[in-house]
């Protein structure tokens, strides 16, 4: 620990380095809140526990004991190392001492997490010396092993996709499991947001309306990271209501929290330092003080790239090096390899990792001195779990956050209260979402005939008649019952939108690999004729889209430029739900139809994203139903009165730059990824007859995101404007509202017009 | 619900079967013809799961070497939960069944369907006939399917048969429009399926006859041994604890002439030894090794019946120094093999085993 003190101190003493520090924040140690193990707990649990020094609990861990004793479902929201599992493990395995024939599912969200949960729970081994039965029942289980696990499993671990296609369309198979079933653990609930989120919700309602089939109605257990509504969150995947425990009892060291933004390179044009390799410099720096360090990088390429440089570092470092000992991490490993990582790192043989988000999620490796993320890991929420990383309950840690040049990134760092204050993100789903429910209509009732509605929504029965329509339904006596050979849950993916995506194809030199997917809207703006693609580090220009065959050759390249294309979007209002004047603007939230066409592309040098050439596209149009909040520039208004005073001429590029900044920064605010949202601009819209700024959900049919957007709206046009205003940029770039275009008509510089509108519109109405 | 009948007799069904009762050989016991029920389901899908109906269920039942096939039509879903106690109780749940691929498609299905309406799933004493489908002719025909089988062995292949993969449509079709036309094909399909079943039933039983009594004369149609898998079939008895594959791998083995290739002989040779080994018989064993192990020359299974018959010499007939001549002897003919290094071992290990023993008697 003196290690990580003297490197503090030298890092504070560093001039060069204290010059790209946006923010130095010391956060205290705490102090653990505790209580005494539960007066009800069995004898030869109290027993194991204490065997192996547990002899109280966090207050956290207390009240999610009772809250369960009582069959209350509620939500624990458990930042890294506060002893998560025991929330949710403690009051089951009491429950399964007291009557075995009692039964848990335990779900998570990848299956990887599931079995190290299975090895975290065996090693415990408080259930084996319990002899309670713990299984893991995923596509990895062997055929000749799921009917006894099925029938001897008193706790079942699964994940949401099997749950999904495998246990709930033959739940007469696990009938015994059922009919017993008490509690549902529902682990890292903050991962099921957006559309993974909408298919999750409508999943637990398949599986309450099974449970209640077989006459239980199991008591949910649900993990959380800290997000901004965990308990909303949680409410509107489970459907019912959560008690809250976010009083976090478990104590923790001091930590440094650095925000270090990389020296700029390029004033004018906004250009600084990369972020992969600061971020290797300082870990190499860290290392070679002797402190044990994890980075975060962004891809699995750049962990490979980090790690050998370092080693390679490490290596020209004469006689000592040897003994520092750095390893890549990543998804791709054999669980072999990656167990033998996780072990060297709880064991101290490992000095230093490279990682992917894979080990931001619960795998333990015990603590580090220092955590270094290479670029802001999209959501407030993964950041802290990376930060957490390192950090034991009673040591000083580091954690370093080195911001790269998207706009997103460069917010944060200039606003470290966003990371210090409550995580502002929330979670957000559409359980409604009609294509997502019409999906899960059809299993529900592959499943069971559907009779009663509940939990589903009132929706559900005009989806029922159009599926009775196309013929796989048929209502008779008041059910509806399916009528088709296929089995529907094998064509409904969770994970991701559409089923029926492009794949990627690698032609260079005769090859023919396939290298990638992509849904079939993003393929006709990503990867059209001579588009650039990069995989992996690697460049590719697009020789054919073949959108029928869905197939997308492509060939290596070396072109010093990027594509972007120019999009036309046309977008009809279909229904208008809600209006309401709030923010200094009309906001309207409804029903649209979205019609894209990409016509022509623009080449952009890397680094300064000059615009060297155009091309053209020859794709069909696109054509997506779906929710979006419009910002409706009316009369009356604060952003109409500041509209009418600029030149038509600046105002359209001025709003259509808006748009891209609330794309780049809502992701702040909301727990998704700039793909995610829609951004469109009308000088004169058609429907309302002023100026227009929609923002959409882009997947069909929305999945709750517009509504998310519209209570947020506030915030997140000020941290637009704080983002502009701050940027050392003189005229405009891509970190904040993208360089100067010569297409443009703009007299000044894109962020004075930018500002113009937008400071204007904000403080008017103050 | 509907119920449709229909007769016809079976080719093969003939005196022994005609009494009430007789002894099966698929069963091991005695059986009374009325308690065999052929079984056979149609389905609303073909990949199972809870929406996955049954709407045909067909029951054959066989007297005086005619079947009897009634097969009961679900009208529509709701009346489910009657259709199927009232099918169970016609077939009766304490019958035998029989069916092909029953086991793990057809009862799991109705065990299905009874969890979701709350009804006792019956639990019949059930024999599949794929399973001995495949032992007997998975090396002789393409595949295993019924219809393949029927062409095959039964002689008597379907003409104008509707694609399993249709039936699921045609009874979507029926509900529809109520128009029994459309499942005509369908219960055609499924009344062929459960004749055939009976036929396919005497059929095996006059095999496993033929192989209980060899050279007695059989009631039905003689099966020549080459119409199925003597080998598979031998190995399968003997590992299922039946003696009777020691006579069938025996005749394979002495059928040198025949169809039966040299390596299934060689390798009924030596399942046959060690059957007669391990039965506390090695005069038997080592009369069947003494000529396999020559006759073997040019096959891997060489070695693994030299060491076999040595380790017979050695410890079952006390006689080490034979071991050695043998090993000896075998090993000029088999280094080729990549697995002699077996028998270079066993060799030292035996000169070692001799030279002591001279050693105590001098
Ligand atoms: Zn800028």
């Amino acid at each position: 620990m003196q290690n990580l003190e003297a490197a503090i101190d030298e890092l504070r003493h560093d001039e060069q380095f204290m010059a790209c520090v946006t923010r130095w924040e010391r956060i205290p140690a705490r102090d653990g809140e505790y209580s005494s193990l539960p007066a009800d707990l069995s004898v030869p649990l109290r027993d194991a526990l204490e065997r192996r020094g547990v002899d109280r609990l966090y207050s956290h861990q207390r009240a999610s004991y009772s809250a369960a004793r009582e069959r209350k479902s509620f939500v624990v929201v458990t930042p890294t190392a506060s002893g998560k599992t025991l929330c949710y493990n403690l009051p089951v395995l009491q429950r399964l001492t007291e009557q075995p024939s009692a039964r848990a599912l335990y779900i998570f969200p990848t299956k990887a997490l599931s079995q190290d949960q299975q090895a975290e729970l065996n090693e415990a081994a408080i259930a084996g010396e319990l002899a309670v039965k713990v299984v893991t029942y995923d596509g990895d289980t062997a055929p000749s092993l799921r009917a006894s696990a099925r029938e001897t499993g008193q706790i079942i671990i699964t994940n949401p996709d099997m749950l999904h296609t495998g246990i709930l369309p033959n739940h007469p198979k696990w009938i015994k499991f059922l009919k017993q079933l008490e509690f549902v653990v529902i682990d890292e609930i903050h991962t099921y947001r957006g559309v993974f989120g909408s298919h999750m919700a409508n999943v637990v309602r398949r599986l309450r309306r099974i449970a209640r089939f077989y006459g239980t109605d199991p008591t949910f257990i649900c993990c959380s990271a800290t997000i901004g509504n965990p308990a909303d969150l949680a409410e509107r995947i489970v459907e019912r209501k959560m008690l809250l425990i976010d009083r976090n009892g478990s104590p923790a060291g001091e930590k440094h929290l650095i925000l270090y933004n990389p020296p700029l390179v390029d004033q004018v044009q906004g250009i600084r330092r990369g972020v992969v390799r600061e971020s290797r410099r300082l870990a190499l720096r860290l290392l070679r003080s002797g402190v044990k360090t994890i980075v975060f990088s962004r891809s699995r390429v750049r962990t490979e790239l980090i790690a050998g440089y370092i080693n390679r570092s490490l290596a020209n470092h004469y006689n000592d090096n040897e003994r520092i000992r750095v390893e890549a991490y990543r998804g791709g490993y054999l669980p072999s390899e990656r167990r033998s990582i996780e072990r060297g790192l709880r064991d101290g043989s490992i000095h230093g990792v490279v990682s992917t988000n894979a080990l931001e999620l619960g795998i333990d490796i015990g603590g580090l001195d220092a955590a270094v993320l290479g670029g802001y890991p999209g959501s407030i929420a993964s950041a802290w779990q990376q930060a957490g990383r390192a950090g034991r309950r009673n040591t000083v840690s580091l954690a370093i956050v080195v911001a790269s040049a998207a706009p997103l990134d460069q917010f944060m760092v200039k606003h470290p209260e966003y990371f210090l204050g409550r995580a502002p993100e929330s979670g957000f789903v559409d359980a409604d979402n009609p294509y997502i429910l019409c999906d899960h209509l059809k299993c529900a009732v592959f499943e069971l005939p559907f009779r009663e509605r509940d939990p589903f929504p009132e929706s559900s029965i005009d989806a029922l008649d159009y599926l009775e329509e196309s013929g796989v339904v048929r209502n008779t006596s008041g059910s509806y019952y399916w009528t088709d050979r296929s089995y529907p849950a094998e064509g409904v993916s969770l994970r991701s939108a559409a089923s029926d995506n492009v794949v990627i194809v690698d032609a260079t030199a005769g090859r023919n690999d396939v290298i990638g997917e992509m849904d079939r809207p993003s393929a006709k703006e990503m990867i059209f004729d001579n588009a650039i693609y990069i995989h992996r580090g690697r460049q590719f220009i697009v020789t054919d889209l073949d959108l029928e065959n869905r197939r997308c050759t492509v060939i290596e390249t070396d072109a010093n430029y990027f594509t972007d294309a120019l999009v036309k979007r046309d977008i009809k209002v279909l229904n208008e739900d809600q209006r309401e004047r709030m923010s200094g603007c009309d906001l309207v939230i409804g029903d649209v139809l979205v019609r894209s066409q990409v016509s022509k592309f623009k080449k952009l040098r890397y680094e300064t994203h000059e615009n060297i050439g155009y091309g053209d596209v020859n794709v069909p149009e696109e054509e997506m139903h779906t929710r979006s909040a419009i910002l409706v520039f009316g009369d009356g208004t604060d952003a109409g009165a500041v509209a009418r005073d600029l030149d038509p001429s600046v105002l359209g590029p001025a709003i259509a730059r808006i748009g891209s900044l609330i794309k780049n920064v809502a992701p702040v605010f909301l727990l998704c990824d700039p793909g995610d949202i829609g951004v469109a601009e009308r000088l004169r819209d058609p429907h309302f007859g002023c100026p227009a700024l929609y923002v959409y959900d882009s997947y069909p049919g929305g999945t709750g995101l517009s509504e998310s957007f519209a209570t947020r709206i506030e915030p997140i046009l000020t941290a637009c404007l704080d983002l502009t205003r701050q940027c050392t940029c003189e005229q405009g770039c891509p970190s904040c509202v993208g360089p100067r275009d010569p297409e443009e008509e703009i007299d000044e510089s894109p962020k004075a017009a930018v500002l113009q509108l937008l400071d204007g519109w904000l403080t008017r109405g103050r | 619900m509907y119920e449709i009948r229909s007769e016809e007799s079976i080719p093969g069904w003939s005196r022994r079967w005609r009494a009430d009762a007789f002894h099966s050989h698929l069963t091991g016991r005695e059986v009374r013809a009325a308690d065999l029920s052929f079984i056979d389901c149609e389905t609303t899908g073909l990949s199972g799961g809870a929406g996955t109906l049954v709407f045909l269920v067909g029951v054959g039942r066989v007297t005086a070497g005619r079947i009897e096939v009634v097969q009961y039509l679900l009208a529509d879903f709701p009346g489910e939960r009657d259709y199927l106690e009232l099918v169970l109780d016609q077939i009766g749940r304490s019958t035998v069944w029989v069916s092909y691929n029953g086991k793990a498609f057809d009862a799991r299905l109705i065990e299905t369907r009874c969890v979701m309406n709350a009804i006792a799933p019956p639990s019949p004493t059930h024999i599949d006939l794929l399973y001995w489908a495949r032992r007997l002719w998975r090396r002789i025909l393409p595949d295993c399917s019924l219809s393949t089988v029927e062409s095959g062995v039964l002689g008597c292949p379907r003409d104008a048969d509707i694609p399993g993969i249709e039936i699921p449509d045609r009874y979507f079709e029926y509900l529809k429009k109520r128009d029994a036309g459309a499942l005509e094909p369908v219960v055609e399909h499924h009344r062929r399926d459960i004749a055939s079943l009976a036929h396919l039933f005497v059929t095996v039983e006059e095999i496993l006859a033929t192989v209980a009594a060899p050279g007695s004369e059989t009631d039905g149609p003689a099966i020549p041994a080459q119409r199925y898998d003597s080998y598979q079939l031998g190995r399968w008895l003997l590992a299922a604890g039946d003696p009777r594959g020691a006579g069938l791998l025996q005749s394979v083995f002495d059928r040198s002439s025949e169809s039966i290739g040299a390596e299934d002989r060689y390798a009924a040779a030596y399942l046959v030894a060690r059957h007669h080994r391990r039965t506390g018989r090695p005069d038997l064993a080592e009369a069947v090794l003494a000529d396999a192990w020559r006759a073997a020359e040019s096959s891997a299974w060489c070695v693994h019946l030299v060491v076999e018959y040595a380790k017979l010499l050695e410890h079952d007939c006390r006689d080490p120094a034979r071991a050695l001549e043998l090993v000896v002897a075998a090993r000029r003919l088999t280094d080729r093999f990549t697995a002699s290094g077996d028998l270079e071992r066993r060799e030292q290990r035996l000169r070692r085993a001799v030279t002591a023993r001279e050693g105590r008697e001098r």
